[in-house]
């Protein structure tokens, strides 16, 4: 039911936010009146039949691709399966290229798609400069991108994700009242990065700075980029935890990621010591608190993205503005999981199921 | 004066085979459909050096025209180009993988230094400060520096390859995961505006990427270092084999040194590329990237074993690799299965490319020899009593016997002035004989190949055609020269000719020009019988102008042209082809001059050798006589065939060599009498015969002696061993 209900009020601001794009839009006069049809151009008094047409005519036979660093994770998968489901609904086409997290290959499948010219593509950055140039491009060629997650040193369109600032913030704040001064713990902490020229990484980096450089008791003991990958960060984190054997939290940038490094903890019998931080809200973040494998973790509302995305291309299809005009950011709300509340519905998502319950 | 060599009149040559008097348009047809082969053009196909990466370059096509026509936007021009740049980025690493294989090692830590390069460029051009056309230098200059490290290790320390560059491959991804964590992030916020590393990331010349072009240079430079400096060669040879090249006095260490500097700064000028074009100062980056290119050095033919590849080959691979990842990605297949068709295409191909080269050498084999049809006249009967003009007889039987057990295959023999006896030997001599007996045996001369006919010039220089090598003169004191090896192309058809196969018999015209004979250009020496199996007319006959050295092809598709002879007026060559048991005359000089027709067909035998005896009449050689069965065989183009294909080779139906005789025809082409040895104790196969001094001197191809036999009727004065009668104005006149 929650869902439905933010969705409701999301779809209300979103509107309202088209709503005042449009009259900021009619006041600048009709200088692109003549490329799009664009939907300024409809009076407030249009009839009902009329809107819904320039609505279908905006969308109807479009294309959307969608590029994420590699499918198979249920993060990339739920994002995939709601833009699929929200695309089609508009009777646009949907496209996914997986590049199976290969830098290089992301790059040449974005490269192909502006060679294809899709309407719109959704892009989720394997880091701040690899696909910077490629995005500007893309909007030169007249495609509307759309950042999602991680994002990119060239801002396009829009970005949909968490505040990941924010996100840095509020991880590291947890963290001081669970291991900054007045608790009797070691003060140390280890990072788990992803990788390291990621946005969200440097993006929660610069968030934690701001919380951790007013708390000069946490000691950051070590800080590796484990690139995403579970099997790094165990080995990255056994290795820390045999150095700081008393260690206070670790906190890894993914639950995913973090899930190895959580085990690598359990695995030197420390999980009752060491406090497992994360992000993200897979069913593994559930399984993992409900297990007492991790200690906390936000989760960013991953499936409402993937209908943000929907929602925001459907805005910009259909307001005539040319690609690279607007800059709209849509935080999704970040949501704290922990042991105690990990088994309401719909905390956790698996990129299959909707109104996933685990229990 | 030098009269031009003479062309064959167009029109003036008579059919190529044998024409029986009463031909059906049937038969004609028959013919006409037997001369088409395309098997023979397959097998010519298959020949061909550049039809080594068959295989690999047919998976290429193939795998371009399957995206071509299921994913659209595929063949585009946008997508090639851009394709183009990332393909140059993997070739120009793959170059470096192959360079390593083809010396016999390898190099797994390409995707570490292309990584820790990229992170270098990347570094020096935004944190350093450096001019960019120096970060790019000393970019160069680190790939060069770890493909050393390398180098170093396994030619100095010699360790294998294997482990010490996997060993490196984890140190070097080590640094870079040192240099990610501690820098990458403060890149990741910098952006390079100079225009050099603009050009290197997206400059394009002649809107082609500046990275594939430069590709292209490098693939042309790297071509010709590999197959034509000594360096390239050094390079294959040791891969090839150590030991020899360290034996033939190779700096083998060196050498592999330098091929490791190779694949490393290959890796650096990728990785510059990358950077530029992609500034993602990753530690993923070139992450599994040995695994692709070894694939594609794999996939391209380039042997692990070492020794055996060129660039194009690698190229190939890389190309291969590359547009199946961009069509399997347009095609929208997930990355996963990338890797599994990436496996699957590697198997079928090394599989397919392994069975292709170790069939191709049999494939062509049993497709090489293309039978087709021969007709003969009716057999004469030879057998003695039969009353016809090649009834058998024994007047060769007391021959006297020279240089008994002390020669081998003597195919032709001649004698000099001083009336010493010449003849050639198998193990590439000239040997000579002298003494009242000819019982002084010595070797004149060593040429090489197998010395076949022979004939002497104005000078006295001897000259020879030699099987294998072309045609050679030999001077009286023993001093070998070449005249030549090569004629001019045919460009009609796909093997190349212009090589002298297997030059055969020859003679001088009155005015110097030396005509030969080469029998077969299709078969070796070694398989000059499958020539016969095979019936085409696949000889030619050359002309050697002493006065210009220029060798040229007078008449083309000759059915196994074996001896010649100049005429007694020196107005006409006599051709004497083997298979078809015919003589040619071919007029080189009067009124008739270019015109080719047939002098006596349907002899009971296949010719060999043809010279002119004194009283005004020739010698023919007979090296085999046919058989009735043997002749409905080669009536039979699919039955030889079939037999070629389904028996081993020694159980094949032969054309009959070993038996043989001397045949003496007149000027105007009757039989005048005929020389048996029954039974071929002595004399099996005869390939030649000279009159000297009243003497008939026998050669034999097989033979383990000269023979010679006292003539009743010849003038004990004359010659056949000099030159036509015109020869001194001749060569006056030259």
């Amino acid at each position: 039911m929650r869902t439905v209900h933010r969705k409701a009020r999301r779809s209300v601001a979103f509107a309202a936010a088209a709503l005042i794009a449009l009259a900021g839009c009619s006041t600048g006069g009709d200088s692109n009146a003549g490329g799009n049809d664009g939907g300024e151009g409809l009076p407030p008094d249009v009839s009902s039949a009329k809107l819904r047409q320039h609505a279908i005519d905006s969308l109807k036979g479009k294309t959307a691709a969608f590029v994420p660093v590699g499918l198979g994770t249920p993060l990339t998968e739920e994002w995939a399966r709601q833009m699929k489901r929200g695309f089609e609904a508009a009777g646009m086409k949907f496209v996914v290229r997986d590049p199976n997290w290969d830098t290089a290959r992301q790059a040449e499948a974005v490269q192909s798609l502006i060679n294809e010219k899709p309407d719109v593509l959704v892009v989720h950055n394997f880091d701040v400069q690899v696909l910077a140039k490629l995005i500007q491009q893309a909007e030169k060629a007249g495609i509307y991108v759309i950042q999602i997650n991680m994002v990119s040193n060239y801002k396009s369109d829009a970005f949909v994700g968490a505040d990941t600032i924010e996100l840095g913030r509020r991880i590291a704040t947890d963290i001081v009242k669970v291991c900054g001064k007045g608790t009797d713990t070691s003060h140390k902490v280890q990072i788990v990065q992803g990788d390291a020229t990621s946005g969200f990484t440097l993006d929660v980096m610069a968030g934690a700075k701001e919380v951790f450089d007013k708390h000069p008791e946490i000691k950051i003991v070590s800080t590796q980029a484990a690139n995403w990958d579970r099997t790094k960060a165990h080995d990255i984190t056994a290795t820390v935890i045999q150095q700081h054997p008393d260690l206070c939290a670790s906190w890894g940038f993914w639950d995913q990621m973090q899930y190895g490094a959580a085990t690598a903890i359990k695995e030197a019998g420390k999980i009752d010591q060491v406090k497992v931080f994360t992000s993200d809200h897979s069913s593994i973040t559930c399984e993992a608190l409900r297990d007492k494998l991790f200690y906390q973790s936000y989760g960013y509302s991953v499936p409402t993205q993937g209908a943000d995305i929907v929602a925001i291309a459907k805005q910009l299809l259909q307001s005539g503005r040319p690609p690279g005009s607007s800059r709209i950011a849509d935080y999704t709300p970040l949501v704290k999981i922990d042991r105690t509340n990990w088994d309401e519905p719909n905390m956790c998502y698996d990129g299959k199921t909707d109104g996933l319950t685990v229990s | 004066m030098t009269a031009t060599v003479p062309r064959l009149r167009l029109g003036s040559r008579p059919p190529e085979r044998n024409v029986p008097a009463n031909e059906t348009l049937v038969i004609k047809l028959r013919h006409l459909r037997r001369r088409i082969a395309l098997q023979q053009v397959f097998a010519e196909l298959f020949e061909k050096r550049w039809m080594e990466p068959a295989i690999p370059l047919a998976l290429l096509i193939g795998v371009f025209v399957f995206f071509s026509a299921t994913t659209p936007g595929f063949a585009s021009q946008e997508n090639l180009l851009s394709t183009s740049a990332e393909l140059a980025e993997l070739s120009l690493v793959c170059l470096g993988m192959a360079v390593v294989v083809i010396s016999g090692g390898i190099d797994l830590s390409v995707g570490s230094m292309f990584g820790l390069c990229n992170m270098a460029v990347i570094l020096l051009v935004t944190l350093s400060g450096l001019p960019v056309p120096v970060a790019i230098a000393l970019g160069l200059l680190i790939g060069a520096l770890l493909g050393s490290v390398n180098g170093s290790i396994v030619a100095y320390l010699k360790a294998r390859p294997f482990l010490t560059t996997l060993v490196t491959l984890i140190i070097f991804r080590g640094v870079l995961n040192l240099l990610d964590l501690n820098y990458s992030a403060q890149t990741a916020t910098v952006f390079v505006t100079d225009p050099v590393w603009e050009w290197f990331g997206t400059g394009k010349v002649a809107g082609i990427p500046f990275s594939f072009v430069t590709l292209i240079g490098v693939l042309i430079v790297g071509h010709i270092v590999l197959s034509r400096s000594r360096l390239g060669w050094h390079i294959t040879a040791v891969g090839a084999s150590r030991r020899a090249a360290r034996h033939a006095g190779i700096r083998v260490e060196r050498v592999l040194l330098i091929s490791y500097v190779f694949s490393g700064l290959l890796c650096a000028l990728a990785a510059i590329f990358y950077a530029s074009r992609l500034s993602s100062a990753s530690a993923r980056v070139g992450e599994g990237m040995e695994l692709t290119v070894l694939t594609a050095v794999i996939l391209g033919g380039i042997s692990l074993s070492g020794g055996k590849g060129t660039v194009w080959r690698a190229f190939i691979g890389a190309a291969t690799i590359s547009l199946l990842g961009k069509g399997l990605l347009l095609m929208n297949v997930g990355g996963e299965v990338f890797q599994t068709v990436l496996a699957a295409v590697l198997i079928v191909a090394v599989g397919l490319d392994l069975k292709w080269g170790k069939n191709r050498g049999k494939a062509i084999q049993k497709t090489y020899v293309n039978p087709t049809i021969v007709e003969y006249g009716e057999l004469q009967d030879t057998r003695p009593g039969s009353g016809t003009p090649f009834e058998q007889n024994d007047r060769l039987v007391g021959a006297e016997a020279i240089g008994l057990g002390q020669v081998e295959g003597p195919e032709d023999v001649i004698l000099d002035k001083q009336g010493r006896l010449y003849c050639g030997t198998r193990q590439g001599w000239i040997l000579r004989f002298s003494g009242e007996n000819f019982e002084h045996r010595e070797i004149f001369a060593r040429i090489g190949g197998h010395p076949l006919g022979l004939a002497f010039d104005a000078e006295e220089n001897l000259v020879v055609c030699v099987a294998g090598m072309g045609l050679y003169a030999v001077t009286p004191q023993g001093e070998v020269r070449k005249l030549t090896d090569e004629t001019n192309r045919n460009w009609l058809q796909l093997r190349d000719d212009s090589r002298l196969r297997l030059a055969d018999d020859l003679d001088i015209a009155p005015d110097g020009k030396i005509y030969f004979s080469e029998a077969t250009t299709r078969f070796e020496m070694a398989d000059w019988i499958l020539d016969g199996i095979e019936g085409r007319p696949n000889g030619r006959l050359l002309c050697y102008d002493p006065a210009t050295g220029k060798t040229r092809t007078v008449i083309r598709n000759l059915v196994f042209p074996n001896g010649v002879c100049v005429s007694h007026d020196g107005k006409s060559l006599l051709i004497a082809q083997t298979w078809l048991c015919r003589i040619l005359r071919f007029h080189i000089d009067g009124p008739d001059k270019g015109r080719l027709e047939v002098f006596m067909e349907n002899f009971p035998g296949y010719l060999d050798n043809i010279n002119r005896a004194s009283d005004g009449a020739y010698w023919v050689a007979l090296n085999g006589m046919r058989s009735p069965a043997y002749d409905l065989a080669m009536r039979m183009p699919t039955f030889r065939r079939r037999m070629m294909k389904r028996i081993p080779r020694d159980e094949w139906l032969y054309p009959s060599m070993n038996h043989g005789c001397v045949v003496k025809v007149s000027e105007q082409g009757e039989v005048l009498g005929t020389w048996w040895d029954p039974g071929g104790t002595a004399h099996a196969t005869i390939t030649s015969m000279r009159e000297h001094g009243g003497y008939l001197y026998i050669g034999g191809l097989e033979n383990n002696r000269i023979g010679r036999i006292k003539l009743d009727e010849a003038e004990p004065t004359a010659s056949s061993s000099g030159r036509a009668v015109r020869s001194v104005a001749g060569s006056a006149a030259n």
